[in-house]
């Protein structure tokens, strides 16, 4: 029997206003909405029962969807079409497309510490600084624990 | 789009809360990292799911062993839930790896670490106690269960030759934080040494002892039982007037607690025995050792900083100290006086270690060898022949620096001998400051060059020390013998395994009990509760080993056991002491409403009349120098000290009627004493065999014909029974004895008038017999007929002697045996000996003995 191929995309999300309220299906709703606007009824039926967002973090606006490997491309068609979430407005913006989603939580991270790296360079002083890496310390060490 | 992109992006940077946007990343950060690393194993579904297709097996779920190894016993698991809580695992599954063993082993010692505090710091009732280095000796030690302690017994490695060599020549170390240490003091002094006086022999006194602060090692008895009723041995030091330490051994600390009991309206005594820990460092170069592993705290300069410390103030900075500690590990020919107390403060041991573990402990050259070295390197590169100084001028005088060290220990003792380990607050404070291993290591592993001793970051981390240095004079009376000679160590327990393991990688031998009562035998000393037969130490001792040994033989099926019957012995698991001082009831005799443990019998230890019985001994045989050469060669007496006013036979006859001697024994022939071998006084065939192969041309064999010297059956009939009437074992009048005295004086005439032919036609079970008993019943042996040889002894222990190169034991005879070996041996100036028989042997051997001072 052939495996399933899927495909993950690693998004991210802008918007003006805060999306704390928005939930895995809620999103969902929102991408099929978009991709039966965009491809009709029948690119709805070929995505609804491989599509799925994986991963949801409302905090750093940051998701991870999943989707068969056929149809990735209607998919990111349809996320850039994408205008509205949630009932406000935003743009989606695609870091990383990969075939399992480790690659993606890996992407994640480097992107994170990316980000974390050039906030951290243009903190004002060094008392901030020394803050943000007793933070991290002390997440990590907790983590480390956990484990 | 209304805005840029970027302008968009600017405004959405602008907005941000900067520490909630890092705080959520970070957040993001970790929880993706546990994800990758953990999420595998939280996938839920069956282990035959997880796996890719081409590896999946059909049937697989009732045969695990279809499936790769790394998995199988997670399906085991999924399979069987209810095994789940078991630890054991199937054979087929995969064993961890051996980074995973590894650490289960390090939980699996933290644990063991854990209990072992417990088992300190509780005292746990019908269970062992731990040493401080219990889980370091166990990995390489046979470990046994004694005095409720778990003792280290003898190495794992087979042979037993090094442990000589280190004791012999070099440095060993035992840990004896078993023995017990208890600390008595008293607001009354001359109360105090009043009761301490009872419970010693009354010819010494604690008095001098307490005000000079010298140690004293002595017997100690019950109170006014004196020469009956021993305790054991005590080691006294003495802290000040009104207090002092006492060290016991623990197979008497009951006895010794009962005692004590009695005297607690006005004696305060505390047991410091999870406090304190105990090491005994034996060899010639122990001193020198110590002071490379434990090194003196002698830098004036470290501690100008800190102020306040406990070892402040103490006698580490005086300038006696330091100067004797100096010439002291500047070479390691010298040492201190023998029984001496020494206590100084040294620093942590693991910041001196060598780089690598030291198999033979190090001498360092002279510094003035080391300089006329360098001075000659130096004259060499410059091409300077004159001013060269000669060898001869700068070898120091090893006589000179010890009598160096004698004099400034004697001028400044008071101040030399106290130490600070005696002080609680002391103790407790120099655990505290103590840096744990890890912290050591890490630091180890960050400095370049190794860590040095008088690091400042470990500038707290100090060890009171006190040290007894001990002789190894005692033994046979006359013997040069400088053998186990040594230091007790007494320090906070806490730093026990790290003081051994500085030892160890600084060149001393770890040894277990075996080998460190092997040095009492070696030296021929007696060894508490072996040889100490008038104590309740050794009767509990000898009791268990002779049901452990009854126990062993009776394990065995008939046809293997040894037929102890035929062969005549019928005591070989025990030495009846009782009915060889003609006191058939041995047990104890403890009375409810009585703390005493009393024998009727006792080992004499007045040291005036054991010096004039072997004077008598020795002036009676011929000068050892005309002796022939394997009597010379096993003659344990060579030099006899000096006495003043010896006391005559007969008042020791009379005072100490009940007493045993303890003697050295020392084989002739070849082969090995062993213990609870039998002693016999020679009777006059015996001496003649003797006399007439005692030249300077005798040889074993001419001595190796107690075999088949056999007696006629009337004439041991009639001496055994005159001599069963002497000796006691039944009670008759005077008249009666005196008669019998007659009739053996007869018989032995008689007896040499006889054709020597009929002397052997006797056969030859017929002279090995021995005295019937009682105890042989139970194991089914008969009753035997009489012997032709008195017994007078038994060897308490024995064995080969690697100093000596033959076998050497130690004994107890009765005083009236001796006093007939005087007698008898006293005409044909033979040198003193007695015949020995192992249990299992079937042949006397002659030995020569000597007495032991052991007072």
């Amino acid at each position: 029997m052939v495996k399933g191929k899927n495909r993950y995309f690693l998004m991210e999300i802008h918007c003006e206003n805060s999306l704390k309220n928005l939930t895995q299906q809620s999103m969902r709703k929102d991408i099929l909405n978009s991709i039966e606007e965009n491809f009709g009824i029948f690119g709805y039926a070929c995505v609804i029962t491989s599509l799925n967002v994986k991963y949801l973090n409302a905090h750093t606006n940051t998701a991870i969807i999943r989707v068969n490997h056929k149809y990735f491309q209607m998919l990111q068609q349809a996320l850039t079409l994408l205008r509205t979430m949630d009932g406000k407005v935003c743009m989606l913006r695609t870091l990383h497309i990969a075939g399992t989603i480790k690659s993606c939580q890996k992407k994640l991270m480097e992107y994170d510490k990316k980000y974390l790296l050039f906030t951290y360079e243009r903190l004002p002083n060094d008392y901030e600084k020394k803050k943000l890496v007793k933070k991290f310390i002390e997440q990590y060490k907790l983590k480390e624990k956990r484990m | 789009m209304a805005k840029s992109a970027d302008k968009m992006e600017k405004d959405y940077l602008s907005g941000i809360p900067v520490w909630e946007f890092c705080c959520d990343r970070v957040q993001e950060i970790t929880n993706m990292a546990e994800e990758l690393n953990t999420g595998a194993l939280k996938r839920k579904g069956r282990v035959t799911q997880s796996l890719p297709r081409h590896m999946r097996r059909r049937a697989s779920s009732h045969n695990l062993r279809r499936l790769p190894v790394r998995v199988r016993l997670r399906a085991h698991a999924q399979s069987h839930p209810k095994q789940l809580g078991n630890k054991i695992k199937p054979k087929w599954c995969r064993k961890e790896t051996r980074r995973k063993r590894r650490y289960l082993r390090s939980l699996r010692f933290q644990r063991m670490l854990a209990q072992f505090s417990e088992k300190i710091d509780k005292s746990v009732v019908n269970k062992s106690k731990w040493l401080p280095s219990h889980l370091w000796h166990a990995k390489r030690f046979h470990m046994i269960d004694k005095y409720s302690w778990k003792i280290p017994y003898t190495l794992t490695q087979k042979c037993t030759r090094h442990s000589y060599h280190s004791i012999a020549k070099k440095c060993a170390v035992i840990d004896t934080s078993y023995q017990s240490v208890f600390q008595i003091s008293s607001d009354n002094t001359p109360l105090l040494i009043q009761t301490l006086n009872s419970l010693i022999i009354p010819s010494l006194s604690l008095c001098p002892s307490l005000q000079s602060l010298s140690p004293i090692t002595t017997t100690l008895f019950y109170p006014d039982t004196y020469p009956y009723g021993a305790i054991g041995p005590g080691t006294f030091f003495p802290i000040s007037p009104c207090s002092l330490w006492l060290l016991v051994h623990p197979a008497m600390v009951s006895e010794f607690v009962k005692v004590i009991d009695n005297f607690s309206e006005h004696i305060v005594c505390t047991d410091l025995t999870a406090e304190i820990g105990i090491l005994q460092l034996v060899g010639p170069s122990s001193l020198s050792t110590l002071l490379k592993a434990l090194p003196p705290d002698l830098n004036k300069e470290l501690d100008t900083e800190v102020t306040g410390m406990w070892y402040d103030g103490f006698n580490y900075k005086s300038s006696e100290l330091s100067a004797i500690l100096e010439k002291i590990s500047q070479s390691s020919n010298s040492y201190l006086p023998d029984n001496s107390l020494l206590g100084y403060t040294a620093l942590d041991p693991r910041l001196s270690l060598p780089k690598r573990k030291l198999t033979v402990p190090v001498e360092e050259p002279e510094p003035d060898e080391l300089m006329s070295l360098l001075l000659n390197l130096r004259n060499k590169l410059e091409g300077e022949t004159d001013n060269i100084p000669t060898n001869t001028e700068l070898v120091t005088d090893s006589n000179t620096t010890t009598t160096d060290i004698l004099a400034i220990y004697k001028s400044h003792r008071q101040s030399l001998v106290s130490s600070q380990v005696y002080t609680a607050d002391c103790r407790h404070q120099s655990v505290a400051d103590k840096h744990t291993d890890d912290v050591i290591n890490i630091h180890r592993g960050k400095c370049l060059y190794g860590l040095i001793p008088a690091d400042p970051s470990f500038r707290k981390d100090r060890v009171p020390l006190w040290l007894l240095t001990t002789s190894g004079e005692h033994g046979p009376i006359g013997s040069t013998s400088q053998y186990g000679a040594g230091i007790i160590l007494l320090l906070p327990r806490e730093w026990i395994m790290t003081s051994l393991m500085a030892l160890t990688y600084w060149g001393a031998k770890a040894v277990g009990k075996k080998e460190f009562d092997r040095v009492c035998l070696e030296r021929q000393s007696m060894c508490y509760p072996r040889d100490c037969i008038d104590c309740y130490g050794y009767v509990i001792e000898a009791y268990n080993k002779r049901n452990e040994l009854e126990k062993h033989y009776l394990s065995k099926p008939p046809d293997k056991r040894l037929e102890y019957g035929k062969m005549g012995v019928s005591t070989p698991f025990h030495s009846p002491w009782g009915s060889l001082m003609g006191r058939e009831r041995e047990d104890e005799q403890m009375d409810d409403d009585s703390i005493q443990f009393k024998l009727p019998y006792y080992i004499l230890r007045d040291r005036k009349a054991i010096l004039s019985l072997q004077h008598v001994l020795f002036k009676k045989h011929m000068p050892y120098k005309y002796m022939p050469r394997i009597y010379k060669q096993r003659y344990p007496c060579r030099k006899l000290p000096s006495l003043s006013e010896p006391i005559s036979l007969s008042d020791i006859s009379d005072r100490y009627s009940n007493s045993l001697l303890l003697i050295s024994v020392h084989m002739l022939l070849r082969g090995c004493v062993e213990d609870r071998a039998k002693l016999f006084l020679p009777t006059v065939e015996d001496i003649q065999i003797i006399l007439s192969s005692y030249s300077k041309d005798c040889v074993e064999r001419d001595l190796n014909l107690f075999s088949i010297v056999g007696t006629n059956r009337m004439g041991v009939t009639k001496i055994t029974s005159d001599r069963q009437l002497i000796h006691g074992i039944s009670v008759h009048s005077e008249g009666v004895l005196k008669t019998a005295r007659k009739s053996l004086k007869r018989s032995r005439k008689n007896l040499n008038k006889l054709p020597k032919d009929t002397l052997h036609e006797a056969p030859l079970s017929s002279c090995l017999y021995e005295p019937s008993t009682s105890s042989l019943d139970n194991l089914g042996m008969l009753a035997l007929p009489a012997n032709s040889r008195e017994c007078c002894g038994y060897v308490t222990s024995g064995d080969y002697s690697f100093c000596r190169g033959y076998s050497v034991g130690i004994a107890c005879v009765s005083l009236s045996s001796m006093l007939n070996l005087i007698h008898t041996q006293s005409k044909t100036r033979l040198p003193p000996f007695l015949l020995c028989r192992n249990p299992s042997a079937t042949k006397l051997t002659p030995a020569l003995i000597a007495l032991i001072d052991h007072s």
